[in-house]
């Protein structure tokens, strides 16, 4: 077994933290254990059951996956959001709207009122609007020194084709304020003012944030000695990034994805619907080709009535507040309400069947027979009637959102619903299959399910990027090589830097192209950026 | 007849010109958070239908020119509409009361709307494209009407530019140029004429078309909606072409203009359709046939997987899209339209030459 890879998958979720060993694509250990406030205890907790249940010393691990829906959370909850100071480079255009014009008030208040358009920016052919305004960017440096504002976002007009403004207002700033966050827009975004602002913003915002929860993972890390593994993130495409790569808003749709992944492979399928059902929430998804089926080409971070639009890609999903500590309420009628509210890691705590006071979904599996949990013997005080109302509600309710993704998958087949998370336990299938009868071809509730976010860490695949200036050539003139050739050329580099990191070469594949023509440079000249995936090869 | 936009209006005719856009215009977002904005800081926009328009009123066409892929980038400056109208009442000698959207497909129609309300013009109900189209002569005054002040302004936020020509065509050529030169995207106002004059030759009724659309979809979007919703306008049949996936796509800016293709490979079968723009999507070829699939005036519109409408600039290598097209009003497709706005108009196979 030495000889083989091996990875642990550890899933940071609000109320649990998911962790599982592999050696190469075979599951050796899990563990599931409740988030800690500061990280790393959870953590710590995890990796030790992995190395104690496997008998493998911590010298053995070649790499550790981290995924995590915290920033998820952090934006949901709009807490642990840090104020920001907001630059745009651009006056006089852009003024029609101003930085967050578009953002709800809940994250808007956390941000702070600290936004402003300066003399910058630049014309799509490079040459500056106006030049960058260096006096008033001091001005707003003392600023937000004086307001103890410890992360900054700088967003250029067309920095994706000149980043000169945004990394001369990095220098002026960060000599300044040398321990203030700056996040530069032409690092987290493409082009499209609005939502490459917005992901910057955020950014900024989950910054000191992010900071805590990464030294949190570290002291873990160095703890459990394994500071010899190698540290990824898994980012909203479901591929590895290095730490010093990472930023905050890049682990945004992890979550969901991991899920997905993970199900497949636990199941064994390559197209099914995914129910994830945590302890709070419940995401669902569409698995196409193993792959999270993507939304559109922008995303909504926040809730359904408060959020902010981004510009990069995120498996499509619909979410409801529905998990196994979601609360239910009783009125004096009888009428019941389940959630949004939950006892979320509390759970073992606050459940009726623990002896609590607090009547949980969980209560109402275990009431029904489909769990084995707890006191069921605690329950008796609960009127029947209130159970089955709550029972039906829980299975109509995702019921309800496997109506709703649906359509979004275009399948000329009914497809298998896979329920993975902790609360994957919770349903009657047979109920669940009568109402989606024709829609669904079967459940699946794999084993490991309550770790599929684990296990879709553990195997991300591995991206590469290749960035580079090429001289098309035109119809015209035959200087410089055919965008074919340069798209080819480009690829193999790509291709190369992923085979480097660990890919398989024959699951490597093309995932974006995208082109910049450079239009202040004389010649057809443009700015090829190619990105590749493939899974990892899993050896050493 | 007339009408006071509430922000849920705007809401649901941004949805709405997004669907009759084919693909041009602008992305709606942009004009949907201004003119929300408008509205909540007190801005009372009234919509008077063509109809109830007096003869001598005196109307001006607005919108913003130049390429959707620079507009994604720099939006118009606060103060460039109102820069433009004025500098158009100074010219004319006369106070503008009308407002008309150049196109109500893409980000114009609002657009047009939010410029109005910062003037303190009244907005018509109506348009000069019944969808959105490249250049500024393919306009229906251009069609049915007679251009009697061939003027036009361009702003920014750094200047207001007049120009004047013989005719429309090669007010096109000058304004393009001179916009590019102006950082390839301007506030337009231009087409001055008189409220009889916007009866007999615009396009009536399209905010409210689109107020409809948007409504009806935002409940639930989907294509079944979508064909129902249109039956009530003369924006019918509706088919869909393709769903699938975008796996090249090129685009350049030239001359002004955002130009390239997108090629779409269907999700299941063999069919690949591949898209041609010019800053409107103006063509779609199966290319395992050869066959047009729909060309000009025909409206071509891509949806991403959660049923928005897409804009050129918002495609992406990868992206799954499904293609509808959209039957224009017979306004558009009478002969005499054709000249103008039909496929004869583009000099479609240059966009592949690249």
């Amino acid at each position: 077994m030495a000889q083989e890879y091996l990875c642990i998958g550890i899933d940071i979720g609000g109320t649990n933290t998911d962790a599982i060993l592999l050696a190469g694509k075979q599951i050796i250990a899990t563990i599931k254990t409740n988030t800690t406030p500061d990280i790393t205890q959870g953590v710590a907790i995890a990796i030790n059951h992995l190395l104690q249940t496997s008998h493998l010393t911590a010298g053995e691990i070649d790499v550790v996956v981290i995924g995590t829906t915290h920033f998820v959370n952090t934006v949901l909850q709009a807490k642990g959001l840090n104020e920001v100071l907001v630059i745009r480079l651009a006056k006089p255009a852009t003024t029609v709207i101003e930085p967050l014009a578009d953002w709800p008030a809940n994250l808007q208040a956390a941000v702070g009122d600290n936004c402003e358009v300066i003399g910058g920016g630049y014309e799509y052919n490079g040459k500056e609007i106006a030049p960058l305004d260096c006096e008033r960017l001091k001005e707003l440096a003392s600023l937000a020194q004086a307001k103890l504002i410890k992360a900054a976002a700088i967003t250029g007009v067309f920095a994706n084709v000149n980043p000169a403004q945004e990394n001369a207002a990095y220098e002026i700033l960060n000599n300044l304020l040398p321990e203030m966050q700056i996040s530069l827009s032409h690092k987290i975004g493409g082009l499209n003012l609005l939502t490459r602002e917005n992901a910057t913003i955020l950014n900024a915002a989950l910054s000191v944030e992010f900071k805590k929860f990464y030294e949190g993972i570290k002291s873990a890390i160095i703890d459990a000695e394994l500071s010899q593994a190698k540290i990824f993130f898994s980012s909203n495409d479901g591929t590895l990034e290095e730490p010093r790569d990472i930023f905050p808003i890049a682990t945004y749709g992890s979550g969901p994805s991991n899920s997905m992944r993970g199900a497949a492979a636990l199941a064994e399928v390559t197209a099914a619907i995914v129910a994830d059902i945590g302890g709070t929430s419940t995401d669902v998804g569409i698995l196409k080709n193993s792959f999270p089926l993507e939304a559109g080409y922008e995303i909504k971070i926040g809730n359904a009535e408060e959020n902010v639009t981004c510009n990069f890609s995120a498996p499509l999903t619909r979410s409801c507040a529905l998990g196994g500590g979601s609360k239910i309420l009783v009125d004096a009628n009888n009428e019941i309400k389940v959630g949004p509210e939950s006892v979320g890691y509390q759970l073992n705590k606050e459940a009726i069947i623990f002896g609590g006071k607090t009547l949980t979904v969980t209560d109402i599996a275990v009431a029904k027979g489909r769990l084995k949990l707890g006191n069921p013997a605690f329950l008796k005080t609960i009127n029947p009637l209130i159970i089955d109302k709550a029972d039906e509600f829980i299975h109509a309710k995702l019921i309800e959102m496997v109506d709703l993704i649906l359509p979004f998958a275009k399948s000329s087949h009914p497809l298998p619903l896979i329920l993975v998370g902790g609360g994957a336990y919770l349903f009657d299938q047979q109920l669940l299959l009568k109402f989606l009868a024709g829609k669904i071809a079967r459940i699946i509730v794999p084993e490991h399910a309550g770790n599929a976010n684990a296990l879709g860490a553990a195997i991300a695949k591995i991206s590469a990027c290749y960035s580079g200036v090429f001289q098309y050539s035109d119809t015209s003139d035959c200087a410089g090589i055919s965008r074919e050739k340069a798209i080819e050329i480009a690829k193999q580099q790509a291709v190369k830097a992923a085979l480097a990191k660990g890919a398989d070469p024959h699951t490597v594949k093309l995932q974006e192209i995208e082109e910049m023509p450079i239009n202040y440079l004389p010649g057809n000249q443009t700015r090829l950026r190619i990105k590749v995936i493939g899974e990892n090869r899993g050896d050493k | 007849m007339s009408y006071q936009l509430t922000e849920i209006d705007v809401q649901d005719i941004a949805l709405g010109t997004g669907f009759l856009g084919s693909g041009g215009g602008g992305d709606t977002k942009i004009g949907e958070i201004i003119t929300k904005r408008a509205i909540g800081g007190g801005a009372k926009i009234v919509v008077e239908s063509l109809q109830e328009i007096a003869d001598e009123s005196l109307v001006i066409v607005i919108g913003v020119m130049g390429a959707p892929t620079v507009l994604a980038e720099k939006l118009p400056a606060k103060e460039e509409g109102c820069n433009a109208i004025q500098k158009m009442e100074e010219i004319l000698g006369e106070k503008i009361s009308h407002v008309i959207p150049l196109e109500i497909g893409g980000m114009n129609g609002l657009y047009a709307i939010y410029v109005a309300s910062q003037a303190q013009k009244i907005i018509i109900d109506g348009d000069c494209m019944g969808r959105a189209f490249p250049e500024i002569q393919m306009v229906t005054p251009h069609i049915y009407g007679e251009i009697k002040q061939c003027v036009a302004v361009l702003a920014n936020g750094q200047e207001s530019w007049a120009l004047s020509a013989e005719n429309l065509p090669e007010l096109e050529l000058q304004a393009r140029q001179k916009t590019t030169e102006m950082g390839g995207i301007v506030t337009l106002a231009y087409l001055p004429m008189r409220g009889k004059e916007a009866r007999e030759c615009c396009v009536p009724n399209s905010i409210s078309v689109a107020q409809k659309i948007g409504n009806n979809l935002h409940a639930k979007a989907n294509l079944a909606v979508l064909h129902a919703s249109l039956q009530e306008t003369q924006y019918t049949p509706i088919n869909l072409i393709i769903n699938g996936k975008i796996i090249d796509l090129h685009r350049k800016l030239e001359h002004g203009f955002n130009k390239g293709w997108a090629i779409i490979q269907a999700l299941t079968g063999l069919q690949t359709i591949r898209i041609d723009f010019q800053n409107e999507n103006l063509r779609a070829v199966n290319l395992k046939t050869g066959a047009e699939v729909a060309i000009v005036p025909t409206i071509i519109t891509m949806l991403d997987n959660e049923f928005k409408p897409l804009s050129c600039e918002c495609l992406r290598v990868g992206l799954e899209v499904s293609v509808v097209t959209l039957q224009v009003p017979p306004l558009l497709r009478t002969d005499k339209a054709l000249n103008i706005v039909g496929p004869a108009a583009f000099k479609l196979d240059d966009i592949l030459l690249q």
